[in-house]
């Protein structure tokens, strides 16, 4: 179960996302695999650019899709799969980030590893980050949030305040705030 | 700034280890859609599951009333009823070099072999790293990883529960449960991730071994190992009974897998060397490897509500060795660091109990455990577990 083997998700590639989700909703593995390998990337990279810490992007992605199959029966097929995900994820990652903020996470940065070897076998890497990390995080988590939904996701002012559930006065300030800061970070001029 | 040029930077933006995350993600989506009841996964009942589940349920009526059991007189070979000396009324030292690991509703205790006891704080389910040096527990939401003072060095948060904490071997992983998920988290609090989902909540344990293999039950009963670093498995034996415990040889040859109907030895790659089921009326508790050998030491106890317990020493032949016997309920069994000793939580009596293996009449007993460990109540204390008989710190 831990390999990944060759799925029937081949067949649904050139399939509407209607006919997955139907599919999905009667039960079948390679529908859902199908819907997962169209939304992950944005999901993940969403979820990492408004948290800024992989694992915890990872952690949001994956949640956000057991939480979306798991009422999947209740959704109405009609509509798009892609901002229904796409809520959770921004949510999760939003809550997420004031958790963080809100609470030490990790206490001492001293080496407390017990082992008799000094070299961790498969340590795991740590990310670096980059211009547009910089400057995001120079941003709130909330406003990080919209600028995502907006840039990287391609929602619209109006998608974005329901999605959020914030009135879309809030949303064209947040934006307008966010960008003027990303400017002076980026090293641009509008 | 020009909307394009932030579209573009956002798409370019590197997120690290995407191709694993999407692999690893995929994986955890499929199993988790494969190994869920409805809504989760809602496919309609086949004809052939049908079929299957009444046939399951004749073979349990056949069960039930064959004459099952009816063989079992003698099952049990020596009757070994050590001669009782009068319980001491504190635990004044351990019989054995090492610290014990206790939790209590206050929360985990260290003893030393001097008798003398730290509290560490108010979490719960603690575990020893290998040798000692730390501590990791949890809190409804945390796991921590405590010096054997208390003092707390990392911890990470999680959304809902965290439980069942097991450090590896070579010190270098932490893995433990979130809510249905196995995860597992760096000995340095470093580098958290999710590993498999759904999982029953059955503490996982670490292969000895060079690799991090880490086995652990899914919700439907198997035994599944993996490794995890490379997230490949090793082996998942077939459905069955729920265990409740699983415990790995020190040398990483033998995996005791806990039922309450059986008792399981495996071999590395997950095939069963030999099994012990339990006689009709009765079931297994705690259970453990004696260290240094092939043996298994467990409670079996009876299901009536004013049942007996006894604790059995088991080998792959030969008929199961009574070590020791009493009313009530036998809560763990714990070895001692040497394999010369085995501590007995008798709750039903609230005493430990130290027994010579190599004298399996001599006898230590302690009376009034709960209320040492939580000193000053006013109220009868819940008695405390067993959570581990430690190597002698920083050896």
């Amino acid at each position: 179960m831990w390999s990944l083997a060759d799925s029937g998700a081949a067949r649904l590639n050139g399939a509407s996302e209607r006919a997955i989700l139907r599919a999905a909703q009667d039960g079948s593995e390679a529908a859902v695999e199908e819907l997962f390998r169209r939304h992950w990337s944005a999901t993940h990279r969403a979820a990492y650019l408004i948290v800024r810490d992989g694992t915890a992007a990872e952690d949001i992605a994956q949640e956000a899709f057991l939480s979306a199959l798991a009422a999947l029966d209740r959704f109405d097929r009609r509509r798009p799969f892609a901002p229904w995900l796409h809520r959770i994820a921004v949510n999760r990652a939003i809550d997420w980030s004031r958790t963080r903020s809100a609470r030490r996470e990790v206490a001492s940065g001293e080496q407390v590893i017990d082992a008799a070897t000094e070299q961790p076998p498969g340590r795991v890497e740590l990310e670096a980050g980059g211009e547009v990390e910089a400057a995001l995080a120079g941003l709130s988590a909330e406003h990080r949030a919209v600028v995502i939904l907006r840039y990287l996701l391609d929602y619209t002012p109006g998608e974005i305040s329901r999605m959020l559930d914030l009135p879309r006065g809030t949303i064209n300030s947040r934006l307008r705030r966010a960008l003027d800061r990303l400017s002076g970070s980026l090293g641009e001029s509008s | 700034m020009r909307e394009t040029l932030l579209r573009e930077k956002l798409l370019d933006a590197r997120v690290p280890d995407a191709a694993g995350a999407e692999e690893r993600g995929l994986r955890l989506v499929r199993t988790a859609y494969a190994a869920s009841p409805p809504p989760l996964r809602p496919r309609r009942r086949s004809g052939a599951r049908r079929t299957m589940q009444a046939a399951l349920a004749v073979g349990l009526l056949a069960v039930a009333i064959s004459p099952a059991g009816a063989a079992v007189r003698d099952w049990v070979g020596d009757n070994v009823d050590p001669a009782r000396e009068p319980a001491l009324p504190a635990l004044t030292s351990l019989p054995a070099a090492g610290e014990l690991l206790v939790d209590s509703a206050r929360g985990p205790w260290v003893v030393h072999e001097d008798g003398s006891k730290r509290l560490l704080g108010a979490y719960s389910q603690s575990t020893w790293s290998p040798r000692g040096l730390f501590v990791a527990a949890t809190a409804p939401d945390q796991l921590l990883a405590l010096d054997p003072q208390g003092d707390v060095r990392w911890t990470v948060t999680r959304f809902g529960s965290v439980s069942d904490p097991a450090w590896s071997p070579d010190g270098y992983r932490v893995a433990y449960l979130n809510s249905g998920t196995l995860r597992v988290v760096g000995g340095d609090g470093a580098g958290d991730r999710a590993l498999e989902r759904p999982v029953a909540p059955v503490t996982p344990a670490w292969r000895p071994g060079p690799r991090h293999v880490i086995t652990f039950v899914g919700r439907d009963g198997r035994v599944r190992a993996g490794d995890a670093d490379r997230g490949t498995e090793i082996f998942a034996t077939a459905p069955g009974p729920l265990p409740t415990a699983l415990a790995w040889s020190e040398d990483g040859s033998r995996l005791l897998v806990v039922e309450r109907s059986r008792i399981r030895v495996l071999d590395r790659g997950g095939a069963e060397v030999w099994s012990r089921t339990a006689p009709p009326g009765k079931e297994y508790g705690a259970a453990t490897l004696v260290p240094g050998s092939d043996r298994v030491a467990a409670v079996l106890a009876s299901r009536a509500e004013r049942g007996r317990s006894e604790l059995l020493l088991l080998g792959p032949s030969g008929r199961p060795a009574r070590l020791f016997a009493g009313p009530g309920r036998f809560s763990g069994v714990e070895p001692s660091p040497d394999g010369r000793w085995l501590l007995i939580a008798w709750q039903s009596a609230d005493q430990w109990i130290f027994l010579d293996l190599d004298d399996p009449q001599r006898v230590i007993a302690v009376a009034g455990i709960s209320a040492q460990f939580d000193p000053g109540t006013t109220s009868p204390p819940p008695f405390p577990e067993l959570a581990g008989w430690c190597c002698v710190s920083g050896g």
